[in-house]
């Protein structure tokens, strides 16, 4: 274990690990900082320019995206009151009272402290945790990933923000779109319709690009033609946060990163989620809950922590299980895919050094965090106010030339295109995106561990389960119960409604 | 967002089960004779069950009505129909030209036509911003990371 730990050290400390890694934690917290410009979209954009180095730089370059996307966008909710990702809502709160306050660089400075201290101890929880996780995910064959995909999905399913019945469909969706192409087992060739484009099936980067990217350009487009995007003068920021102002919200800041850890262990809850529950559990447990809401930097300290505290737990079901969360991890999946490395239980036997050292270059990013954050919040704050006129074109160009790199492909580009579209009518119809991509990316070893499964079981499946595989029966048993509650959760619901009544 | 335009969504969901199942159904015959590495598995069955389960979703929404709900969609609208047409109409020119007229030329005229659609009416501001970012874009990533971008007609 030392050996390993001392030889992934060696990788991940490397100078140009660690400036790829900078630099992806400067990408990402200028597009948080933009209001408008979604993480997700710009880890689309820039995931291409991850293939053309080697896993150790590409894959630490986009968790700086990651990290840095996160915590940037509490820049803008902070400065302007408009959150630059989803995980900064709760920042909102409090952030621009703070700065009507005059105390505007103490919330910033209590939100870069705040989201590394959180993101630097779940990193470390990740590290310490993964291993066993992965030893245990080995001892799971076929019969028992069926039903973890199928959990997972169904989990994505429940916390989506459409409705269940719009999540499966998007869910079925994304599975069927993965079914386009070449079949897993057998290699035959289904769905395609006579186009030979669709012979390797749909190209998961330009599909990415355009179901993240793209609505991102209309909304822009949209939203400067409706001049909702208000562009206003960054107020004068105010001292800086003093060592007891940090450590008064020290026990909040440790609580808040326990509930993102564990909320992040879940596929599907995400960053919004865990700042909200953070920022609840700070506000039950102050002495002063009045002042939430009004300026307090504990609810800043709160809300950041347990955001950022969920970036390194999200890995664990994506390396052990090969099942990605959120919409996040499936991109940081879709790179894994691509440098050849497939998320799952082998991948740690396979590849331990490199993981490991993609691990431990999570932490070193959040130091490295640190020292970026505090060079260049003065730029970056600047960026809040750039004009969606600038933004859209440029976010245009990047995503186009992304989703050209990925195989040099023309008709790449008509995919993007046709997957904008579907992007922009999932976004006009409140329909969430999260399942279709985790139904496109789990779609093949899900059907691959399916056709494994009949054929060790044989004839009898009922008896093959039940006599050799107990832990794949309880994982289907759990399966059906949570289908079943999810069908019958309305009807319990309003009969113990009218008992009550 | 109508009424009308969600239950067409439920329809479009109902038809596009339907429309894989008639695939898959006509595809069976050849789909079968392929491989005989997992005899208890064939190649139609996944994407099958899928499609079947969205024709049910479909149907389930157009009986039960879930999906009309027209309250929710008060909301107001950013995601327009004609920055959708425009920026759309913007994106296929892109992808028309991209290989013909290269990257750097290309991504000229739509960064331009994209600027001015949203409203941009500096011509100096949007002649520097995109001429400058596509040639830098394609000196960083032709010259420097020694990726293939097209370069368009004899260049």
């Amino acid at each position: 274990m030392l050996d390993l730990l001392l030889a992934s050290a060696e990788l991940a400390i490397r100078v140009d690990v660690l400036v790829y890694t900078a630099g992806g934690l400067l990408l990402g917290m200028c597009v948080g900082a933009i209001p408008g410009l979604t993480t997700t979209a710009a880890m689309a954009i820039l995931l291409p320019l991850s293939f053309f180095v080697e896993p150790i730089i590409g894959i630490p370059f986009l968790i700086g995206v990651y990290k840095g996307g996160i915590y940037g966008g509490s820049i803008s909710a902070i400065l302007i009151s408009t959150p630059g990702t989803g995980a900064s809502v709760a920042t909102t709160f409090d952030g621009p009272h703070l700065v009507r306050q005059g105390k505007g660089r103490k919330a910033l400075d209590m939100a870069l402290y705040a989201s590394v201290v959180g993101d630097f101890t779940s990193d470390c929880i990740t590290i310490i945790l993964i291993g066993p996780i992965a030893a245990l995910a080995l001892l799971l064959g076929p019969p028992e990933l069926v039903p973890i995909i199928l959990i997972a999905l169904l989990i994505v399913i429940m916390v989506s923000s459409s409705s269940i019945s719009r999540a499966l469909a998007m869910a079925l969706i994304g599975l069927l779109l993965a079914s386009v192409g070449r079949d897993p087992i057998e290699f035959s060739s289904r769905l395609t319709f006579g186009l030979e484009q669709l012979e390797q099936g749909i190209p998961m980067l330009p599909m990415l690009v355009g179901l993240f990217a793209v609505p991102e350009i209309i909304r822009m487009i949209g939203a400067s033609k409706l001049n909702r995007l208000v562009h206003r003068t960054v107020v004068d920021t105010g001292s800086r946060l003093t060592l007891k102002e940090f450590l008064n919200c020290a026990r909040t800041i440790a609580r808040s990163t326990m509930i993102g850890t564990v909320l992040g262990m879940i596929p599907g809850i995400g960053q919004p989620v865990a700042a909200f529950t953070g920022y609840a559990a700070a506000k039950r447990a102050s002495k002063d809950p009045d002042s939430f809401g009004k300026g307090a930097l504990e609810g800043i300290a709160a809300a950041e922590a347990s955001n950022n505290a969920v970036n390194g737990p999200t890995l664990v079901p994506m390396l052990t299980l090969g099942i990605p969360g959120d919409k996040i991890t499936a991109l940081l999946m879709g790179a894994f895919i691509a440098h050849g490395l497939r998320p799952g239980p082998e991948l740690f036997e396979e590849h331990g050094t490199l993981i490991m050292a993609m691990l431990l270059s999570m932490l070193f990013a959040n130091i490295l965090l640190l020292g970026v954050a505090k060079l260049f919040i003065p730029i970056i704050s600047r960026l809040v106010k750039l004009s969606p006129s600038i933004l859209a074109p440029m976010v245009l160009v990047l995503a186009f030339m992304g989703a050209y790199l990925y195989r040099s492909d023309p008709n790449d580009l008509y995919f993007l295109v046709a997957f904008g579209f579907l992007g922009i009518i999932t976004k006009r119809f409140d329909y969430d995106v999260t399942p279709l991509v985790l139904g496109f990316i789990v779609a093949e070893p899900l059907e691959y561990a399916i056709g494994q499964t009949l054929s060790l079981a044989g004839p009898d499946l009922g008896s093959y389960l039940l006599g050799q595989r107990p832990v794949a029966l309880t994982l289907f048993i759990i399966l059906l119960t949570l289908l079943l509650w999810l069908i019958l959760r309305k009807y319990i619901a309003r009969s113990s409604t009218r008992l009550r009544i | 967002m109508t009424a009308g335009s969600t239950s067409l969504l439920a329809w479009g969901q109902f038809i596009t089960g339907v429309a894989i199942v008639v695939a898959l159904l006509f595809d069976q015959e050849k789909l079968n004779s392929t491989g005989q590495a997992f005899a208890a598995y064939k190649p139609w069955v996944f994407p099958l069950f899928c499609a079947m389960g969205l024709i049910l979703i479909g149907g389930f929404e157009l009986v039960t009505k879930t999906h009309v709900n027209p309250a929710k969609y008060d909301k107001p609208n950013v995601y327009s129909y004609r920055a959708g047409v425009g920026t759309f109409a913007i994106m296929l020119i892109f992808a028309a030209s991209f290989e013909i007229l290269g990257f750097v030329v290309s991504s000229f005229i739509a960064m331009t036509l994209l600027s001015v659609f949203a409203g941009a009416r500096n011509w100096f501001q949007i002649f520097i911003f995109a001429s400058l970012l596509p040639t830098l874009l394609y000196v960083l990533m032709v010259y420097i990371m020694g990726v293939s971008l097209p370069a368009g007609l004899d260049l």
